[in-house]
């Protein structure tokens, strides 16, 4: 392990730390209704942030390329993201914090999964070197925080029509509220995927020669986009209620986990050189 | 006429109708995405060969070639005249909800609508206020929606006129400005054939590598002109960096390596050969059969330009005689037959694209991320302040996601209303 391995680990560590230390905070403020542990859960996740952000810096600087390469630099950046982006939604509505609940264990899982995968650096293939793989990779980073989001709001809706016991859930933003957000978030998500889609043409154009070549991953990305599509269309369409249209938000949202982060690693396409 | 597209219009806009065009292409790609599609031969072999019962049924339904397939197409030109049938009531739609007038009457159904005593409010309006904020947001769903018909568009002009031809040069060789003048060409059903407006030469490859040496970077120099107007120039062309001639592209693919230009003597005329060399495990590799016995093995380390390569030659898998082969050497490989070296070179595999679509897609695209943006990330909110009687009323109508306003609402019931 080299030195500098040894600092990005403390460092991510230190911030997964501060992010148990947010959930745990978060978690009281709204179970406990105590508003100020509220501040003190942003405060934790905005402290994480620095420590997770120097380590994927550090690791940037070092081996010259963003964190796009392998699962470890995906998953642990993608948190970061994910975190960010919780963090200014919880600093905007402080009425939502209970969406932690559902955001920050998954974001701190997906930090684990990737510190338990292989660290070795390897240097960016020159088909990768090109400004629009950062805009693809920035974008679809960005757009899996906000249906993050969405799935976070889908799953405290779900909580809180069963009818359960727990009575935190009655301090929770009430069901027309969450319904509203999980199709907002949504919408950033489409708004997002939209782009990293659209960049992820304009850079295969100009790598390859062609916008669209069908190639799985590629085709797996729109599967996920128009899979969204299609849920958005039922929920406009049909009127859905509430708990149908959060159903068929974890759907896509399935669909969009196995687009992004899991087939990549698994099928044999354009992409694999930068996934394994 | 205008009846019949009237009465199928009516029919291709019905909520079950689109959900189940954009059911049907998302379900069409997912199976495109899940199995191996043609061209992809060595995949698709490779599929029969690990699942042989699913890919009778595969094979019997067509699902390895489908996104050109009769059915795929027929679900895209489905969903194309939903699209057209959408649009001619969405822009009718806009126009209408762009232009209204607020009054009184428009809030009477507002999510948010709070009165009290006029003589209770902070001020007294003197007149109505109404305001509306955020309409481009309407703009969202018609102009996603027509990106989507472009997109299309796009996507049969490239079907139709697109020609995309693939080839290995070598260092030094020239592809001629004729039809025909490549290893692989394909096209759409009216595109013509591909040819250079003028001859190319590869005049030299450069390779760009990291320190742990591996591939940094591909670039090509190459001659081109030689036109009525222009004369020979040398333009560089890399991955990620193509170059234009004239209306076509050319493109520099990161398939590149070494190539051995050798001629095998013996008895009879002396017979040129190649052989092609890839990066493989931090060397160049290659081999090449030549008649029935003989096998030739290559390889070398992967350096800048390397100045020999070792050879190995096999007859029936006997060895025959190893050597390290520079430029002008020869190895005996028995019988009187020599295999003798010319030289070492690059070769890169080039590609060549001529795709009218782009610019429709392109701009389509730029249309499709406008749509998408208008869509969620503004919406209309009208606001009302009116007197009706003795009651001041405050409403807020935004166009959608209504429970997240209610934060906004109260702020501006207190503009109103002190307490
Ligand atoms: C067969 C092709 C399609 C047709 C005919 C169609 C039609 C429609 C219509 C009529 C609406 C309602 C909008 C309004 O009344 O202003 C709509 C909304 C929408 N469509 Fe489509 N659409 C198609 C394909 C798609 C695709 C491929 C996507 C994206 C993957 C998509 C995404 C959306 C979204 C996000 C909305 C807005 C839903 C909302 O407002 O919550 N559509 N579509």
């Amino acid at each position: 392990m080299t030195g500098r391995y040894a600092v990005e680990i403390a460092l991510t560590w230190a911030g997964v730390g501060l992010y148990l230390a947010a959930t745990v905070a978060l978690v009281f403020s709204v179970v406990f209704e105590k508003p100020g542990a509220r501040r003190w859960g942003l405060a934790f996740a905005a402290l994480g942030l620095l420590p997770h952000g120097a380590a994927i810096a550090i690791r940037w600087v070092a081996v010259g390329h963003g964190p796009y390469m392998l699962r470890y630099e995906v998953l642990s950046s993608n948190a970061w993201v994910a975190v960010a982006v919780l963090f200014l939604v919880l600093a905007r509505r402080p009425g939502w914090s209970a969406l932690a609940v559902v955001v920050m264990p998954l974001a701190i899982l997906s930090v684990a999964i990737g510190l338990f995968s292989n660290p070795e650096s390897r240097d960016l293939p020159p088909t990768l070197r090109s400004i629009w793989l950062v805009f693809h990779i920035t974008f679809a980073k960005v757009s899996a925080a906000a249906f993050l989001v969405s799935l976070g709001s889908s799953v405290l809706l779900l909580l809180k029509e069963r009818r359960s016991p727990w009575s935190w859930l009655e301090r929770v933003p009430a069901t027309p509220a969450l319904d509203a957000l999980t199709i907002r978030a949504a919408g950033f998500g489409m708004i997002f995927w939209t782009v990293t889609i659209a960049a992820g043409a304009i850079w295969g154009n100009q790598s390859w020669g062609r916008y669209w070549g069908w190639d799985p991953i590629e085709t797996w990305a729109l599967v996920s986009w128009m899979t969204y599509g299609t849920f958005l269309h039922l929920r406009f369409f049909f009127k859905l209620r509430p708990r149908p249209t959060a159903w068929l938000s974890i759907a896509s949202f399935v669909v969009f986990v196995l687009a992004l982060l899991v087939l990549p690693f698994f099928i044999t396409s354009l992409h694999s050189s930068y996934f394994s | 006429m205008v009846r019949a597209w009237r009465a199928l219009s009516r029919a291709v806009r019905r909520p079950v109708v689109i959900v189940t065009d954009v059911l049907a292409l998302g379900t069409g790609a997912a199976l495109a995405a899940a199995l191996p599609q043609q061209p992809d031969a060595l995949e698709i072999d490779r599929f029969a060969r690990e699942f042989p019962a699913l890919s009778r049924v595969t094979g019997a339904l067509g699902l390895h070639e489908i996104v050109t397939s009769g059915w795929f197409l027929a679900i895209a030109l489905a969903c194309v005249v939903s699209l057209l049938a959408v649009q001619s009531e969405q822009w009718p739609r806009l126009a209408r909800s762009w232009s209204d007038r607020l009054a009184p009457a428009s809030f009477a159904r507002a999510p948010f609508r709070r009165s009290g005593p006029v003589s209770r409010a902070r001020q007294q309006p003197l007149a109505a206020r109404f305001s509306s904020a955020g309409r481009i947001g309407l703009l969202g769903s018609p102009v996603f929606h027509l990106g989507l018909l472009l997109l299309v568009l796009a996507g049969l002009v490239r079907m139709l006129a697109f020609r995309e031809v693939v080839v290995r040069a070598l260092e030094g060789e020239t592809i001629p400005a004729q039809a025909g003048a490549f290893e692989a060409e394909r096209g759409g059903w009216l595109s013509r054939p591909f040819a250079l407006p003028a001859q190319v030469q590869v005049r030299e490859l450069r390779e760009e590598r990291y320190q742990s040496g591996a591939l940094r970077q591909v670039a090509v120099a190459l001659l081109t002109g030689e036109r009525p107007g222009s004369g020979p120039e040398v333009r560089e062309a890399a991955i990620n960096a193509p170059l234009d001639v004239g209306d076509v592209r050319i493109y520099v693919s990161n398939a590149h390596g070494l190539a051995a230009l050798l001629e095998l003597g013996g008895a009879g005329q002396p017979v040129p050969l190649v052989a092609f060399l890839e990066e493989r495990g931090g060397e160049w590799r290659g081999g090449l059969r030549s008649g029935q016995a003989l096998e030739l093995r290559f390889r070398t380390a992967v350096a800048p330009r390397p100045e020999s390569v070792e050879v190995r030659a096999l007859s029936d898998g006997v060895l025959l005689g190893i050597g390290e082969l520079s430029p002008g050497s020869e190895l005996a490989l028995g019988a009187g037959r020599t295999l003798r070296l010319h030289g070492l070179r690059y070769w890169v595999q080039l590609r060549g694209s001529r795709d009218p679509s782009k610019p429709l897609f392109f701009g389509a695209v730029a249309v499709v991320v406008a749509g998408v943006v208008l869509m969620f990330s503004v919406v209309r909110v009208d606001t009302g302040v009116f007197v009706e009687g003795d009651q001041l009323v405050v409403a807020l109508r935004p166009q959608r996601f209504a429970p997240l306003y209610a934060e906004r609402f109260e702020r501006l019931c207190k503009e109103w209303w002190p307490s």
